[in-house]
């Protein structure tokens, strides 16, 4: 039963997995992937050796975190909100709060700039007035985007997020419900007691995938919502826009072989020892 | 190889051999004892101390012989060997390409002997999708490097050796003679010949300011005052652009000014982006090889302080940093009213289309040929083809066989185009850009566009015209034709990039004052490592000059 | 009930709240795409704005390639992928939530791995055109990357640990019924949220997919799907107004693109499909079942 799947995950990742070789090589084409040169760690270096080094990780691993934190909890809490909702309203509300996932980044960032463009925007010129304050040069001031990103990204995916919660609150049996409503268990009671624990698997095995993301960030987001904004850099540049303004030119395949590489290792260490944590308190929650 | 030679053969042979020779305009003159050729056909005879004449009538044996290998092939197996020319358009594969292929391949199979297939890709794809093929090993014979680029094709090892056992001057040799040697140079790297130029404009006219017409008559701008210059183009200084822009933004307070891009150097000056980037540069390129950090410069300080200016005077949209419209599309929406560009012949009829409006052209620079205008984007041959001999004769083929070049450039005579009186071609009846079959739309990059018909409306005379502005350009840079691998410092250059587009927008837009904006860039560029870098360009650029006896 | 008809009403409130915010940004962009284009750029994006343009559609489906050529192939990869798609990834889930499994704990971790690492672009195109020769067909369309991934597999497996009792199972087995009888009439049956999950996301994927197109299909325009061929045209206007100095014979068509506007017009044509097909993956989220007597 397992077999065509285990067939396509060998043809589709695992047979190009030599190529990661290329990490370690100056990549020529007269002598193909495997006989290129060797070129030891020195295409690791961009990665580590400049000042930014430190910042581009730092956004990096706290939007992560963030994002896990604020995602999960708004997914959890949508996903109630629907799955015990008996209106008929509630497949309305479910494909409008998922739609915002089938936009691209590029348009969500056009959007986003039409409310906050200095001169048109929307904020600027219809809110903020209204509220009797000050037009805000956005796209200047970067003590809002940590929250700008936050909700913009929360925005997008919860939504989709909350599918996965969803799924699994149907899948409780229901007369664990029953049984506490006889018992005279409030709605919250249930939802504390009952729903929340039993979601708890779910959660850990998505945050612990997320986990193995953590050294990657979603360019869109920060390439293209803040207009590559040069004031914004300090809370915007993550590994992979910072990688991405030196490759572009460059087209060098090598380097980004190796940024690659570097992102999928820390996240692969990182998630093995959470697995271990995860095994030493919950056996059965654990990934592998 | 069994060459039968008949007499027009060697016709052919001789007329080729003149034609090159006239062409290029070489000083090797042939000494009329040419020993008779016939008899060797091979093609190591050219390394040898035979005279041009003799060399070039050789030549074009071993290309006829190989051209008639290839029929005797396809008679035999019933099948022509196909040569793959690659490059972009705007649309991806157009509806009518089969059809077009198929015409070139006619003529090609008569000509050369075999099929030639054009692989048009859209821009938005051919960047990967070129990288991938000539990593996978796929049928691409030839391609334009415009997309992915020059260095990066040739760093990766995709491009073969123009030049190796005599291919260009055995079988480019009609091509060889239309590209003068100093352009060839110019894309050579260690010496290599790796691509061959595309025939173009290679000079710019830097700061060219555009001001809708419409807007200096409503605010009485008095253009008798100034003299045009040789693209017949007004003559003004800074000091002129900025009493129109006062004009023009008192006559239409509604409106902004400028449409402003962070082209300033790249347009607005004569400073040569050597090997690429502006991270160490020549600031006088046509007489000193000095690299040094245009943005402690005299001139970018000029220019920052010009900007902030503007800005402060209300010129400037308070979006300008964050709104990624295109310049000409912002001043065809009626908002905006000038902006800057550069200009080239034939430039008029083009921007009034883009700007959707009359525009007036101010030139305000020098015309300028920088050190990779050459080499920008050349044709290159894939190191894996398997007949490097077929592809080259393609190649010459391409930048001067007129019906094939007319054929790739604008699609077949009565279907897409129709000619007029004047040579120049037009639309066939209830044909245009919307529903025609084949319209490319790339003439800039296509080997030779003046090997084909001019489009009615620009001057017949386009391609002497833009000869003439290349020939005649004031400050070409002392190095056009150095290229520098900087894959040992792409540490510094990544963080570099980084360091400018945090801070250099800023100055370049007019949103800070020069004073402290000037300090902010630079001390960042400097903790970025660009002294590392400069030093390392300066030593690669010295070691260049030498070995080409440049001073 | 008191307490359930306060939840109902929060829960009301909250999702409007949230379903407004979600819709706002969406009705802008539907707008913006009726905006002139012209205004667009000097005024910024209105939710009502001065004046009302067609032309980005115009645009759209009356240049080049069909949109609603594109349209079918989207729908038939969409359809195609994602039955596909649901059926292996559900046979290897299952395979892998059973315990009994030999080799459970590496076949998980190869898996996991999978979702970390891989090959690299240039890897994997050569595998796919050298050894399996799929460029410029559908099955270029269909099979990289998209068919089966470790995130999905990962879910279904946690929901069949989570949700369908082993004692259901045991009394399956007791009575008699082999493995695969087993799985289709009873687990499948007790799936339907997670099955419908997972097929909404593979639809998803599937649908917004543009990669493929992009990297596999270079002569066979037939075979764009929406997104791919959206993508193109929009990267492509883009590319054009940026090198438009290099342009030349502007005159006939650069001008006339109403680049901001069709941005719009695109992402709206874009999704307007999901908000048709939604309505019938949705009928799959129904309340789980009532186990009996097997307690969780």
């Amino acid at each position: 039963m397992a077999l065509p799947g285990l067939v396509y995950l060998f043809i589709n990742n695992y047979m190009p997995l030599p190529g990661l070789v290329l990490a370690f090589k100056k990549y020529n084409a007269k002598k193909g992937i495997f006989g290129s040169d060797f070129v030891g760690l020195k295409n690791f270096k961009y990665l580590f050796t400049t000042k930014d080094a430190y910042i581009i990780t730092r956004n990096t691993i706290c939007y992560n975190v963030v994002f896990i934190i604020v995602n999960t909890i708004l997914a959890i809490f949508v996903a109630i909100l629907l799955a015990e909702m008996t209106s008929r309203m509630k497949k309305v509300y479910q494909c409008l709060i998922l739609l915002p996932y089938m936009i691209s980044m590029v348009i969500v960032s056009y959007l986003v700039y039409g409310f906050l463009s200095t001169d048109n925007g929307f904020l600027n010129n219809t809110l903020l007035p209204l509220l009797g304050k000050e037009p805000v040069n956005w796209y200047m001031e970067k003590k809002y985007w940590p929250f700008l990103l936050t909700f913009v990204n929360a925005w997008k995916v919860v939504g989709y997020n909350s599918i996965i919660y969803i799924s699994t609150i149907l899948g409780i049996d229901r007369g664990i419900y029953e049984s506490a409503q006889i018992d005279g268990a409030s709605k919250w009671m249930q939802v504390r007691k009952i729903t929340i624990p039993l979601l708890k698997p779910t959660v850990i095995m998505l945050t612990l995938l997320a986990i193995g993301r953590i050294f990657y960030s979603d360019f869109g987001l920060f390439y293209q919502v803040p207009q590559n904004q040069g004031a914004l850099f300090a809370v915007t540049n993550t590994i992979d826009t910072y990688v991405y303004r030196g490759l572009l030119e460059l087209g060098n395949m090598s380097m980004a072989s190796a940024a690659g590489l570097y992102q999928s290792m820390v996240g692969f260490v990182l998630i093995l020892g959470a697995n271990f944590l995860v095994r030493r308190i919950d056996k059965d929650s654990a990934l592998f | 190889m069994g060459i039968k030679k008949s007499l027009l053969a060697m016709g052919i042979a001789t007329s080729m051999a003149m034609t090159a020779l006239v062409g290029c305009g070489s000083q090797e003159a042939a000494p009329a004892d040419a020993t008779p050729a016939a008899d060797t056909g091979a093609k190591e005879t050219s390394a040898a101390s035979d005279s041009a004449q003799s060399d070039a009538a050789v030549d074009a044996d071993a290309a006829r012989a190989a051209i008639d290998a290839r029929k005797a092939e396809a008679e035999k197996s019933g099948e022509y060997q196909k040569v793959v020319v690659s490059f972009f358009d705007w649309t991806g594969a157009p509806a009518g390409l089969e059809r077009v292929n198929e015409e070139i391949s006619k003529h090609t199979r008569e000509t050369l002997g075999l099929d030639v297939e054009l692989l048009i890709i859209d821009s938005a794809a051919y960047t990967e999708d070129i990288k991938l093929m000539l990593s996978s090993g796929e049928q691409v014979d030839l391609f334009s490097t415009c997309g992915p680029g020059y260095m990066t094709c040739v760093n990766n090892g995709y491009t073969a050796d123009l030049e190796e056992n005599g291919l260009l001057d055995t079988y480019g040799s009609e091509l060889k003679a239309m590209i003068r040697p100093e352009y060839l140079d110019a894309c050579r790297v260690d010496g290599v010949l790796h691509g061959v130029p595309p025939i173009k404009d290679y000079a710019i006219q830097t700061a060219t300011i555009l001001i809708g017409t419409e807007y200096l008559e409503g605010a009485g701008v008095d253009l008798t005052k100034f003299s045009k210059d040789d693209l017949g183009y007004y003559k003004a200084t800074w000091d002129d652009v900025d009493e129109m822009f006062a004009a023009i933004h008192a006559a239409f307070p509604d409106k902004t000014v400028y449409s402003t891009q962070d082209n300033l150097l790249t347009q607005g000056s004569c400073v040569d982006n050597i090997a690429g980037d502006y991270y160490g540069t020549l600031l006088d390129p046509s007489n000193s090889l000095e690299i040094k950090n245009v943005y402690e410069s005299d001139l970018f300080k000029e220019w920052a302080e010009r900007a902030y200016k503007w800005n402060q005077a209300g010129y400037i949209s308070g979006d300008a940093m964050s709104d990624k419209t295109g310049a000409s599309a912002r001043i065809k929406s009626g908002s905006y009213m000038a902006m800057m560009s550069q200009a080239k012949p034939a430039y008029q009829n083009q921007i009034n289309g883009e700007c959707g409006r009359d525009m007036t052209i101010f030139d305000v620079g020098e015309s300028f040929m920088s050190s990779s205008a050459v080499s920008a984007f050349p044709w290159c041959m894939n190191q894996a083809t398997e007949d490097p001999i077929a592809a080259m004769q393609v190649l010459n083929a391409l930048y001067t066989d007129p019906v094939v070049a007319n054929l790739a450039c604008w699609g077949q005579e009565g279907v897409e185009y129709v000619v007029n009186s004047d040579t120049s071609i037009k639309w066939p009846d209830g044909i245009n850009a919307d529903n025609s079959e084949y319209y490319p739309n790339v003439l800039w990059l296509m080997p030779n566009q003046y090997a084909a018909h001019v489009w009615e409306g620009d001057p017949v005379d386009v391609g002497e015209q833009t000869a003439a502005f290349n020939d005649e350009c004031p400050v070409k840079s002392k190095a056009l034709g150095f290229t520098w691998d900087n894959s040992e410092y792409v540490a510094e250059y990544t963080a570099l990039q980084n360091a400018y587009e945090e801070f250099g927008p800023q100055v370049v837009y007019g949103f800070t004052d020069p004073e402290t904006g000037l300090k902010q860039l630079n001390d960042a560029l400097y903790a970025a490592g660009l002294e590392e870098y400069m030093n390392a360009k300066q030593a690669a650029l010295t070691e260049w000059a030498e070995a080409n006896g440049i001073k | 009930m008191k307490d359930e008809k306060k939840f109902q009403i929060v829960a009301h409130a909250v999702l409007i709240l949230l379903s407004v915010s979600a819709i706002l940004p969406m009705i802008l962009m539907v707008v913006s795409s009726f905006t002139d284009n012209d205004l667009l750029i000097a005024q910024g994006y209105k939710f009502w704005p001065q004046k009302w343009s067609l032309y980005a559609y115009e645009y759209i489906f009356s240049t080049g390639n069909s949109v609603i050529r594109a349209y079918g192939v989207s729908i038939v990869l969409t359809f195609v992928g994602t039955l596909l798609s649901l059926s292996i990834t559900t046979m290897l889930a299952y395979a892998i939530s059973k315990k009994d499994l030999p080799g459970r704990g590496i076949i998980t971790f190869l898996i996991v791995f999978s979702m970390l690492f891989n090959g690299g672009l240039v890897p994997t195109y050569m595998i796919y055109t050298n050894v399996f020769n799929i460029k410029n067909t559908f099955a270029a369309l269909l099979f990289p990357g998209l068919l089966m991934n470790a995130f999905n597999i990962m879910l279904m497996k946690s929901y069949f640990v989570s949700s369908i009792p082993s004692e259901i199972l045991d009394a399956a087995y007791i009575d008699g019924a082999g493995e695969t009888k087993t799985f289709l009439n009873i687990v499948l049956p007790l799936s339907t949220p997670i099955l419908a999950t997972v097929a909404l996301f593979a639809g998803i994927a599937y649908w917004n997919d543009w990669m493929n197109g992009y990297i596999y299909i270079t002569k066979r325009t037939d075979l764009y799907s929406v997104q791919n061929l959206l993508n193109r045209m929009m990267q492509n206007i883009q590319f054009l107004s940026q090198s438009s100095s290099n342009v030349q014979n502007t005159t006939a068509g650069l001008s006339a693109i109403p680049l901001a506007s069709v941005r719009m017009a695109m992402a709206a044509v874009g999704i307007l499909p999901i908000l048709i097909m939604y309505p019938f993956v949705q009928k799959y989220f129904v309340k789980g079942i009532t186990l009996g007597g097997v307690k969780g």
